[in-house]
Formats: C-alpha cells, structure tokens, sequence
C-alpha cells in the first residue's frame, strides 16, 4: 500500500510516517504544493493524506488535480482550521474523508484503512479478521456463524479496534471516536470502561479469536490471543 | 425630557411672563393716558363754568340738577380754607353713578374744588362719563393680549419647526449610536450637517467606533490566531506521544506518566478547538442558515447520547413536542442541543430524569439534580467551571448562550423542585 503524506510541518509529516509505515504502509512526503502535484503526476497512491494549508498554496488545488488524473486513490483531507467551508468544500471536490487537526492516529488510521478497504474491495464490504466478521453495510457483527448482537456504540467501538489491529489505543482517543467534541465529561470516560469491559466479556463467552487488552496506563490494544 | 420640549418649556415661561408683565405696562400706561385726558377736560369744563358764573350768578342756584355734569355746593368758610390748603388746585375721584335708561352702575370720574364768590363759598363740581374710556382700554388690552398670544403661537411652532430641522442630524446620529453594537458590523450612514458642532460630533463618534471596532477585532483576530497557532504544536506533541505509547519496554511509571501527559494534551487540544469554535460563533462564521424542524435535531442528539443515558440509568420523557422550525446553521443547532442534553446527562442524579418539550415558540430542557452551588446568573458565562469533574472545561454553556445570542433567541435557565430547566424563546 503507496501513501502520499502532504504536509508542511516537518515535525507532523515525521510523526505520520513513523506511524503509517509500522503499520506496513508504503509512505511518501511532500511538503509543498509543488512536490506533491509532481509526485501525484509520477507515481500511483493508494491514499493521499492532505494538508489543506500549505505554505504555497491550497491543499485544495492538489485534491483538484488528483481528481483530473482521474487516479483510483483514497484523499483524507486534514485541517487546522476546523472550517466547515473546508470540510464541504473538499467533500463536494471528491475527497473520501475530513478529519481535523489536531487528531489521533488510530482514528487517522482507522479511516485510512477504511477508504482503502473501500477502494480495493468493491462490493464485498466485509471484515474479517480471525473468527470475527464484519458485515459493514448492514452494521452487523458475526463471531464464526453466531451473530453478535451490539448496542449502536458497543459496535462502533469494535470497528475502531479493528480498524487499529494490534496498536495501542489510548483512551482519549477513544473517547474521541466514540464520542467526537462531546468527550469533555467523566460520563463519557466511565461509560467508555463499562462498554469495554462488556465488550471484552462478550467477545471472550463467544471464543473470538481476537480480544481487547488493557495496557496499563496507556490504553488498549486489539489482539489475537 | 426631550431637548425640545426642554426649550419650548423655558420659552413658554419666559414669553408667558413677559406677556403678563407687558399687558400690566400696558394696562397702566394708556390708563395714566386716558386719565390724564379726562382730567384735562374735567379742569378745562370747570374753568368754562367758572366762567359762566362769572356771567350769570344764577347758575349757582340751579347747578344741583341731576343730568348736568356739575353741580354746585355751598360751603362753610372753614371748609373752603381746609380744602384750599388740602387741594388748592382741587381734587379728582373716581366713582360709580346709577345710570336709569342703562339700568347698572356706570364708572364716573369727577373734580372738586371750592370757589368763593363776593364772601359766598362753594364747592364747585365737574363729572364726566369713563365709560367710552373703560371700553377704550379694555378693547385695546384684549386686543394686546390676543396679538401677543397669536404672535406667542407663531414663534412656538415656528421654534419647533426650526429646532426640529437643526437637531435632526443629531437624532440621526443617536439613532445610529443606539442601533450600534460593537460584535455586528453594521454599518452607520452619516448625514452630513452643515453645523460645526454636529459635524465634529458625527466625526468624533466615527472615530471613536472606527478606534473600538480596531481594537476589537484584533482581540478577536488575536484569540482566533492564538487558537490556530496552537493546533499545530499541540497536533505534532499529540502525535509523537502516541508514537512515544507503542514504544517497546516501556515500564509501568513511564505507563503512567505518559498516560497523564496525553490526557492533558487532549485537555489542551480540546479547549483550544472549543474556543476556536466560539471565536467563531462570535465572528459568526457560520453563514449558511437552513430551515430545520427542532425535533429532528433534538431526537438525532438524544439518539446519539442513548447509550450514555440507558449507562447512567436516566429516563428520558418528553412532554411536548409540537412543530417548531428554527432558522439557523444545522451544524450549529447539532452543537447547541447536544451540549444542552451533555449537561443534562452530566449534572444529574442517580437514576434522575430529563424532560423534554418543544412548543411552537419555546425549547425547554430540564432534569433532576443538585442545587446550583453558585449565582445562577454565571451559568453561561466562560470558565464558569464549578463542578469537580477534571474532565470539563466549562465552555459548554457558555457556547450555548453565544449561539443563542447569534440567533437572537431568549435563553434562562430555573431552578424549581429540585429540576434545573433551560428554556429557549426563540
């Protein structure tokens, strides 16, 4: 998997590649407009990881033309300015998905690998990994034959652990998933344990190959045991 | 009380007493006038009949007859010498005679003085009608007072008239101070007057807004760069810490203070994102308004905050729901009701309650929970954090009362058996 990281701040792009290419991506840099619409024009991605604000020009611009080349490419636009004129903007121009700065790496991943699931695997929207599957379109989960009944959060909750395979999670981070700008309360955080701890027993009852496991004081991490 | 009144008031004083005091002139001048007259005539009639006498001693005799104006009296001498030293030219004096074929009292004015003729004293008197005169003086004061009225009249309306055309530029300029507020650019239309000190005034105001609104927008500007600024090195500590989390070999301690470090850098980076987002509210940077039905919205918040209620064990009843549609940006509506139900879930008891009613003017939320440990006019202001959760950055209703503020709706907040209520007039 080919990923093209546009981004200006050094310390950023380093911090996206560092993570990306342990999760076996692929990953290129571009710091400028310039260098990314060249590298777009040369090479083939699998994802572009954009950065609307770049010191010579709109990220916007590339987004543009990528879509002229008419590439089968995954575009996660990234954004500073929490614009709701940049997120429409970048969506109505073709971009699979928005995420706003500053943001966690799981869910950077989790949408990454969710576009590029997306791409590659037409039609057959499923996840499987070990024993679990996932039927994303009819949001139902299966653990070998059985179906797994979920609350609505208990599944979304599951998906970002798939999504983020074998990385820890931090609980911040997934209280922003679960739980977006409203994550500011305990509420969210206690709820958050009941839901894991319930999720973690449910999957063990069902003998999922996969499970939820506590790394202390850091977060999570989605395993096979 | 308007300046106009103010000036008209003094003015009515003013000419209302000048009036009076110029009626009494008036009143007493022709009166002095017209006496002088009748006096005149009086002295020059008594002197003709003085004359007369001289001629005829008859007249002497004769000279009691009612419709003659004199008659004449003998005197003692020692009446004749007191009233010679008393009144040596004679004295006048006004009276009242009964006029038959006028069937009233009519003002008379008569003349006394004594007379001696070959050793005979008499007392000789002249009178005369001042009815003509009366009416004279009181036709011509009546006419004075109803001119000076008229005339009075006529400078108030016209004082009014030409105080209102002056002071119009500065009633405008009011209008445009009163309509003025520092957080909405409007714009202010100036007339342009022909009077130095309203022209200055109107330049002076300007100046003082153009200085203000410089002043405020760069506060503005300056909290939403600062914001801005520190998403990227906030954005870059975030991520090398979640780096720094997969790390091999990293010991428990490490574990924990790790742990607290990406909590309060994702305290950090989340006060900054809300106060970004009420930098914006307040720069009203959300312009596309849609019509929305209120309901939806609220039932797509409490759908999403569903798990968290059944979790916390609370039961949500609605009690009324009408149509209500709101004019406004939808993503901004999203943010306002679920920060209203957040805090509704947040600060209730143990298996407590939220009600919900819409009706077609107003939103009221309320649950069951604890007093209000302080003044309730701080509920919505910034950083008005109370409650011990670490987790809160006490923003939530503050973004609250600035999007209804943008949208110009009503909100207050209650407290009544037990139930804080948030209603919102829209």
């Amino acid at each position: 998997m080919k990923l093209l990281i546009v981004e200006d701040e050094i310390g950023m792009q380093q911090s996206i590649q560092a993570y990306f290419t342990k999760s076996g991506y692929l990953c290129e840099i571009a710091g400028t407009q310039k260098s990314a619409e060249e590298k777009i024009q040369l090479y083939h991605y699998d994802c572009v990881i954009l950065d609307i604000t770049l010191p010579d020009g709109n990220g916007l611009r590339i987004l543009e033309h990528l879509k002229k080349k008419n590439a089968k490419t995954g575009v996660i636009i990234l954004s500073a300015k929490n614009s709701l004129d940049d997120k429409v903007a970048g969506l109505t121009m073709g971009a699979d998905d928005y995420l706003s700065k500053p943001f966690h790496f799981t869910e950077l991943n989790a949408r990454v690998t969710s576009i590029v699931r997306r791409l590659h695997f037409q039609g057959n929207n499923q996840i499987q990994i070990g024993n679990i599957c996932f039927e994303l379109d009819a949001q139902k989960v299966f653990i070998g034959d059985k179906e797994l009944i979920l609350k609505k959060k208990e599944y979304e909750l599951l998906l970002f652990f798939i999504s983020n395979t074998d990385r820890i999670i931090s609980k911040s981070s997934l209280a922003e998933h679960i739980w977006g700008d409203n994550s500011d309360r305990t509420d969210s955080f206690d709820f958050l344990y009941s839901q894991i701890k319930n999720l973690r027993k449910r999957l063990n009852e069902n003998a999922s190959d996969y499970n939820i496991q506590a790394i202390y004081g850091l977060g999570y991490k989605f395993i096979k045991e | 009380m308007k300046l106009l009144n103010l000036t008209s008031r003094y003015f009515l004083q003013l000419i209302f007493a000048m009036l009076l005091l110029w009626c009494a002139v008036f009143y007493f001048s022709i009166q002095s006038t017209i006496y002088n007259e009748i006096d005149e005539y009086l002295t020059f009639r008594e002197q003709e009949i003085i004359q007369k006498i001289k001629k005829d001693k008859a007249l002497l005799n004769t000279s009691t007859a009612d419709d003659r104006d004199f008659y004449i009296q003998e005197i003692t001498q020692k009446i004749y010498d007191k009233e010679r030293i008393k009144n040596p030219k004679g004295f006048f004096q006004d009276f009242n005679k009964y006029i038959p074929y006028e069937g009233e009292e009519e003002p008379f004015r008569r003349k006394q003085s004594v007379l001696k003729d070959r050793e005979q004293y008499y007392q000789i008197t002249t009178l005369t009608n001042m009815m003509n005169s009366e009416d004279i003086l009181y036709t011509i004061l009546l006419d004075v007072l109803v001119f000076s009225l008229l005339f009075f009249a006529l400078v108030m309306v016209l004082n009014r008239f030409i105080l209102n055309r002056l002071w119009k530029p500065f009633y405008h300029t009011i209008g445009n101070i009163k309509r003025y507020r520092l957080d909405k650019e409007v714009q202010l239309s100036y007339n342009s007057s022909s009077i130095t000190e309203f022209k200055e005034l109107n330049e002076s105001i300007e100046e003082l807004i153009k200085n203000n609104l410089t002043a405020y927008q760069n506060q503005k500007h300056f909290i939403e760069n600062a914001s801005h600024e520190m998403q990227t090195p906030v954005g870059i500590i975030h991520s090398k810490i979640e780096l720094l989390i997969e790390e091999p070999n990293i010991n428990k301690a490490q574990a924990v203070l790790i742990e607290e470090i990406s909590e309060q850098i994702h305290r950090l980076s989340r006060l900054n994102k809300t106060l970004l987002l009420l930098s914006k509210i307040e720069n009203n940077q959300f312009p596309d308004s849609s019509v929305i039905q209120a309901i939806t919205v609220i039932k797509k918040c409490c759908d999403y905050f569903k798990d968290l209620l059944e979790f916390k064990n609370l039961s949500l009843q609605w009690q009324q729901q009408e149509e209500m549609t709101l004019t406004m940006n939808e993503g901004l509506a999203e943010v306002l009701f679920s920060n209203l139900l957040k805090n509704a879930i947040h600060h209730n008891i143990e298996s407590g309650h939220i009600n919900i009613s819409i009706t077609k003017k107003e939103i009221s939320i309320s649950n069951t929970g604890k007093p209000l440990t302080f003044d309730s006019s701080l509920l919505f202001e910034r950083f008005q954090k109370k409650s011990d959760d670490p987790q809160s950055n006490g923003l939530g209703l503050a973004i609250v009362k600035k999007i209804c503020v943008l949208y110009q709706f009503d909100i207050s907040y209650s407290f009544f058996n037990d139930q804080h209520t948030i209603t919102i007039i829209c």
